[in-house]
């Protein structure tokens, strides 16, 4: 160790040391192997099969209080409609108690007067609906939907009746980027964010707490081995490991649950590097400052998983979400990954949505891992 | 045994390698060797251990016997010291403390502690537990930073060069910290890699500990799962496999029996005459006796220093005509809270 290049050369073989220990450890250890690829495709299918946001066969009652043709035709589209799922009755009361309970959505009344009131021209929508507010989303939903089925079935029976039936506007929707408005196309991939943050930082967590609630820190401590090459010897072993659980996630997400990929593979390879810094690097943070196992785990969850899931836009709109939590949401790299996967899933390389998500990612690992070595030296004393 | 002369390291060593012999442990100048009912009789000359030497019958104690049901000494020689390399260089302090002190918010762990220990020395930590020793001890290994003061190996600041420092150290700690979950060949491919050690060097660093130590039966047996006694040969082979100038040992032998802690002495003393500087800290007085030179810590300072039989003598007055390690450890430490209460 006396020039620069064998100093140099000891490095790198300490390096290998600790490398070659860490796998050692991770194959010897069947709780990493579950974290790393059991609990993926677990989350992953979790995400995929139980979370859905599409509202299909909502339960709704008919209250159908005659029953002229006009009214029969209206009710059969609406038990023709893929969106719900009726049950009609002649009178409001026997469903009202369906509400309040949950077992229906929403109470669509047609009054008796239905039929006179539609012939006379010029009235809108005689028709009553009740939904269920203490879910304001699926309320509005199930309200717009059945305005839908009762505008085209005002539109239908215009026409039949040889009438002309002219809104004075048009509206052709269309939808880009996920045509059939499938929740799971923007949810799995939405959800690789929520896992690798959960996987990365979790892993990492555990391993520096384990190396000082086990006393081996202290053997490692009174060898050459530096802070930095502690750090970067935890962090390569578990880097790999990450990646492959994103390789397990997004093969998953291709071939089970037939979510398109429209970017390169290169990209969401530099994205997926960028994002494991952060989780890795709040794993390392967490692991060093923590003194159990145990207590490194706990916040893991809480700092990592919570806000991955809740914050980062995966299920619930940032957008929609009031300024103090959006604010919140810029000091969450979950966030960054989210988009840049959605992006890359769903829409293709876009540039201008990857660089600057990209940097945000970069730039918090960095942070992360500057304070966890500083606060490593600190440990030490 | 009375009036060695030399190197009582190796005398003993010799001893221990002469037919007859079951036991044998240096007192402080003396040695103290067992002998089988056979040899009883015999001279000194008999176990080599030169003219001036003369034996002195003394009582058996209850380890004797226990050391002779065991089956006796395994031999002298160390086989770990026979294939280490010889540290070559002057008389010079390999490890130096300069004035360390440790604050723990506002407790004073270690006051203004300096020692210096010389080439080829045994230098022993002694004190009760939470005097400061084993905080002296990891400052002096870089695993603590000082408050204030010094802490060198090799002439190396630990603070300033701690990568370097730490490569010419061996460290083998209380609690047992080698990687319980790994087999005892990682273990020691690990240690060695971290060693820096490469190639030839590090297969035959890697057998020498196999060899020395018994343990080839347990390559592939997790560290967690050996016995105590395998542990600390384990942990005791990690720490030197690097042929270390600088020997830390905390605790070295707390916990195993006592034919593995002759073991270990013979280890260290062969060791120590290949030129490695080792410093230990002990609770057991006879191991105490093996140092060349004690420092006796208490309340965070060094209230005592020098060979066991000086500090025996200094206790000579209190009560005894010869008392033990022991009986001086206690009046000093009596002797220095007496101290503090006439200042107070």
């Amino acid at each position: 160790m006396k020039s620069g290049e064998s100093a140099g050369r000891a490095r790198l073989r300490r390096l290998k040391a600790l490398f070659g220990k860490e796998f050692r450890q991770v194959v010897r250890d069947p709780s990493c192997i579950l974290i790393a690829f059991v609990l993926p495709a677990i989350l992953l299918f979790l995400f995929g099969y139980g979370v859905s946001l599409d509202l299909m066969h909502i339960k709704v009652g008919i209250v159908a209080e005659d029953s002229t043709p006009d009214i029969h035709s209206l009710i059969v589209s609406f038990t023709n409609s893929r969106y719900f799922d009726a049950r009609i009755v002649q009178d409001r009361r026997s469903v009202e108690s369906d509400l309040t309970l949950g077992r229906i959505r929403a109470i669509i009344d047609i009054p008796s007067d239905f039929s006179r009131q539609t012939a006379r021209a010029g009235i809108s929508a005689p028709i009553q609906i009740i939904t269920d507010g203490s879910e304001p989303n699926t309320a509005n939903l199930v309200a717009g939907y059945v305005q839908g089925v009762f505008m085209s079935w005002l539109n239908g029976q215009a026409l039949d009746q040889g009438k002309d039936f002219h809104p004075r506007i048009g509206v052709q929707p269309r939808v880009w980027y996920n045509q059939s408005l499938e929740s799971r196309n923007f949810l799995v991939p939405g959800s690789m964010a929520t896992i690798l943050a959960i996987i990365g930082t979790l892993l990492t967590a555990l391993v520096i707490a384990r190396e000082w609630e086990r006393g081996t820190m202290e053997a490692l401590m009174a060898t050459p081995v530096g802070i930095s090459e502690l750090l970067i010897g935890k962090f390569v072993p578990y880097f790999l490991l990450g990646a492959g659980s994103m390789a397990v996630c997004v093969s998953l997400a291709t071939l089970v649950f037939g979510v398109p990929f429209r970017g390169s593979l290169v990209l969401l390879g530099v994205v997926t590097a960028a994002f494991l810094l952060d989780a890795l690097g709040l794993g390392l943070l967490i692991s060093t400052i923590a003194k159990t196992q145990f207590v490194a785990s706990q916040a893991a969850l809480i700092a990592s998983f919570l806000p991955a899931m809740i914050l980062s836009g995966f299920i619930f709109d940032i957008a929609s979400m009031p300024l103090p939590i959006r604010i919140v949401t810029y000091a969450l790299p979950a966030r960054y990954f989210v988009s840049c996967l959605q992006t890359l899933f769903l829409a293709g390389n876009i540039w201008a949505v990857i660089w600057p998500n990209l940097f945000a990612m970069i730039g918090f690992g960095l942070i992360y891992f500057a304070i966890t070595w500083r606060k490593s030296i600190k440990r030490l004393d | 045994m009375q009036g060695i002369e030399g190197n009582r390291r190796r005398l003993l060593a010799q001893a221990l390698d002469a037919e007859g012999v079951i036991d044998g442990v240096i007192q402080g100048r003396r040695l103290r060797i067992v002998v089988a009912q056979a040899k009883e009789g015999a001279g000194a000359q008999d176990f080599h251990l030169g003219a001036t030497a003369a034996l002195v019958p003394v009582a058996p104690r209850f380890e004797d016997a226990f050391i002779d049901i065991l089956g006796g000494s395994r031999g002298g020689q160390s086989k770990l010291a026979s294939r280490a390399k010889v540290v070559k260089g002057a008389d010079e302090a390999m490890v130096e403390a300069r004035g360390l002190t440790r604050l723990f918010g506002q407790f004073k762990a270690v006051n203004d502690i300096t020692f210096s220990v010389h080439r080829g020395q045994i230098f022993g930590l002694l004190g009760p537990n939470g005097a400061g020793k084993s905080t002296t001890f990891k400052m002096l290994c870089g695993l603590l930073r000082p408050s204030k003061g010094t802490a060198l190996v090799t002439g190396l600041d630990l603070q300033a060069a701690p990568s370097k420092a730490r490569a010419h150290l061996g460290y083998m700690a209380q609690k047992f910290s080698l990687y319980a979950n790994l087999t005892v060949r990682w273990n020691l491919n690990f240690f060695s890699g971290v060693y820096g050690l490469s190639g030839t060097e590090r297969e035959d660093a890697f057998r020498t500990i196999v060899d020395v130590f018994d343990m080839e039966s347990y390559l592939d047996t997790p560290a967690g799962d050996l016995p105590l006694g395998f542990k600390q040969r384990l942990a005791l082979g990690a720490a030197v496999m690097h042929n270390p100038p600088v020997l830390f040992l905390d605790e070295p032998t707390s916990g195993v029996d006592p034919i593995t802690r002759r073991e270990f002495w013979t280890h260290i003393n062969g060791l120590v005459e290949k030129g490695v500087t080792v410093l230990v800290t002990t609770h057991f007085m006879d191991e105490a006796e093996y140092c060349d030179r004690i420092g006796l810590v208490y309340r965070g300072q060094m209230i005592a220093e020098g060979s066991p039989d000086a500090l025996k003598k200094l206790a000579v007055a209190e009560k005894q005509h010869e008392p033990t390690l022991e009986d001086a450890f206690i009046a000093l430490v009596q002797q220095y809270d007496r101290g503090k209460g006439e200042v107070a």
